[in-house]
């Protein structure tokens, strides 16, 4: 027999090996153990997925977007205080009277 | 339990519906990781975490289509996510292996192990068959879901193109055919070289 046609009939023997395959199955209790995975997924979800519901999403946003006006507001408002102060400093030394002080 | 009370049951939650689901398929999900992954624990692995999923996304099952082919996607798909993931994990353990002096096995070898042993394979044929599964293990994806779901879970053409889609259209009888008959051809060439090497 030529080599090249032994070897074609190994590859059709080989091709042909898984004729009349039967299925695999899993091990047993299956069931059981993909069950207990079941809980365990839904169970992590549940006590996490909340954090991810719609709701919570956009009141943290909220929150932190507030929270972020907030702190800008508050160094704007003392940036204009301490510009008055500086203000008041200047015009005090030019003028050679407290500003500050009540004249009556 | 037919198949609409089935899914009924499911999208309540019923344990007895998943019950039914997975004594149902089980056999037919692990058989079907089993040749892709080709390994029974990762099989087990991968075909518990398919009825999680078949559970939790059946709210998004239309309920018109075929149930059966809905499944068979699900775990196909899970399959090739491990199969991919895990050779992404060996190739980045080869890579670090070249730093260090103890590595035995070759490259090929570690990526294609050849001593994968299926069960419902005839024991006389064992060996062979273990070849071809080595061979199954090295065609690109598409073929290898054809070939595994056509001649080792024994579906028809006309049930794969249920299972199997493009961009979410089901493929065509004749693009099924096509991909059974690359496969066939890739087998072949891929065997031919292993046999010459043989000799």
């Amino acid at each position: 027999m030529k080599p090249n046609q032994h070897i074609q009939d190994e590859v059709e023997k080989t091709i042909h090996s898984i004729e009349g395959i039967e299925r695999a199955e899993p091990t047993p209790f299956f069931l059981t153990r993909t069950q207990a995975r079941l809980a365990r997924h839904t169970t992590s979800q549940s006590l996490t997925g909340w954090v991810f519901r719609p709701a919570y999403v956009l009141a943290s946003l909220g929150l932190v977007l507030l929270l972020n006006l907030s702190a800008v507001a508050y160094a704007h408002q003392q940036v204009a205080q301490y510009e008055l102060d500086q203000e008041t400093v200047v015009l005090s030394a030019e003028w050679g009277n407290d500003l500050r002080a009540l004249d009556w | 339990m037919d198949v609409p009370q089935l899914i009924t049951g499911l999208q309540r939650g019923d344990p007895g519906a998943f019950r039914y689901l997975v004594e149902t398929y089980q056999s037919r999900v692990y058989n079907t990781v089993l040749a892709i992954v080709r390994n029974p624990d990762e099989a087990e692995d991968v075909a518990q975490e398919v009825f999680v999923q078949v559970f939790e996304s059946i709210q998004s099952f239309g309920g018109d289509g075929k149930l059966t082919a809905w499944i068979y996607r699900i775990a196909t798909t899970k399959a090739l996510e491990a199969y991919r993931k895990r050779h992404a994990r060996k190739r980045w353990a080869f890579f670090t292996s070249l730093f260090t002096a103890d590595d035995e096995a070759g490259f090929d070898e570690r990526l294609h192990p050849v001593d994968f042993a299926h069960p419902g394979v005839k024991l006389e044929q064992q060996e062979r068959a273990a070849v071809l599964f080595g061979a199954i293990d090295r065609l690109p994806e598409n073929q290898k879901v054809a070939f595994t779901l056509h001649h080792i879970e024994g579906l028809s053409y006309q049930e794969i193109t249920d299972v199997m889609q493009l961009g979410g259209t089901p493929l065509s009888l004749s693009a099924v055919e096509s991909l059974l008959h690359r496969a066939k051809v890739n087998l072949r060439k891929r065997l031919t070289n292993y046999y010459r090497q043989d000799n």
